[in-house]
């Protein structure tokens, strides 16, 4: 999943920000993201799974929700131009071709504010069954 | 006081077999018994119907039971071999396992089954014979599983054993 929005995201060429094929890890308590501003971060897909139908016998109907994280810091002061159409375009990732059935494809994308900057981070879930 | 708690995901917690009958009072089952699988729930129907009159001595109704109208209401997830059958196109003379509950049911094949409500000392069997009916697949784009409800409606009584 990871390596499928990662390819999306190259093939979207921002103006203004670029996109970073490595973990969004912290050195001295500094994530990579806060570091490099405007710098794309994906970082690695987690997988929960749960029942989703509980039946009598052998077997159940499970879920699995695989889930990825993206991370990206800009100025708080001063947006670049295309914020927001590299947001919208980001969220677009949740359509993104991929060779498993997730009958279930959700986006959510928040802000926060680490002191001059504002960090813009985004959860994909796709949720297929298995 | 003991009550009965089969576990979901638990082998034979509730099983279901069925089975062709030969007539109204064959319960009886072959090795060739098909197990539904993949019960979500599973419901017995005992209703008895009710005779009610007054009299002029009583100020309550008075009732008598009559005859009772049995049922086993399922709802299951679609499995291809046991639900379509093994022979797309068999008769009401193939076996349980060619006609599938939705051939046992376009067929109008009269069917013998056995209920077992396994416990954890003794398990109990519910025996009786009827006709599958109450098909209804369902699917949609949030929950992409074919489920349906299955309803057996019981001819005669119901066989309550202990094996």
């Amino acid at each position: 999943m990871r390596t499928e929005i990662l390819d999306y995201l190259k093939g979207l060429k921002f103006k203004n920000f670029n996109i970073s094929d490595e973990l969004p890890f912290s050195t001295s308590g500094t994530a990579m993201y806060s570091k490099n501003p405007k710098r794309v971060y994906v970082d690695l897909e987690q997988v929960t799974g749960e029942p989703f139908i509980v039946l009598f016998g052998d077997y159940n109907v499970d879920s699995e929700v695989h889930s990825v994280r993206l991370y990206f810091s800009t100025d708080a002061k001063q947006l670049p131009s295309d914020y927001n159409q590299v947001v919208s375009d980001i969220r677009l990732a949740k359509s993104v071709t991929t060779s498993e059935k997730f009958f279930r494809r959700e986006v959510t994308s928040s802000t926060s504010f680490e002191n001059d900057l504002m960090v813009t981070e985004f959860e994909f879930r796709f949720t297929k069954l298995t | 006081m003991a009550y009965i708690n089969p576990a979901p995901g638990t082998a034979n917690a509730v099983t279901l077999t069925l089975d062709v009958a030969a007539d109204i009072s064959d319960v009886t089952q072959g090795v060739g018994a098909l197990s539904v699988p993949a019960l979500q729930d599973i419901t017995i129907n005992a209703s008895n119907d009710v005779f009610t009159w007054s009299q002029l001595d009583s100020t309550a109704k008075k009732q008598i039971a009559t005859t009772a109208t049995n049922s086993l209401a399922m709802n299951l997830v679609v499995d291809t071999a046991s639900f379509f059958g093994t022979d797309l196109d068999a008769a009401v003379s193939g076996t349980v396992a060619e006609q599938g509950l939705f051939g046992l049911s376009r067929n109008k094949t009269l069917v013998n089954f056995v209920l077992r409500v396994e416990n954890s000392t003794s398990d109990t069997f519910i025996k009786g014979v009827g006709y599958i009916t109450g098909l209804a697949p369902t699917v949609s784009a949030d929950s992409p599983v074919w489920v349906s409800p299955i309803t057996i409606t019981v001819t005669g009584e119901y066989t309550v054993a202990a094996t």
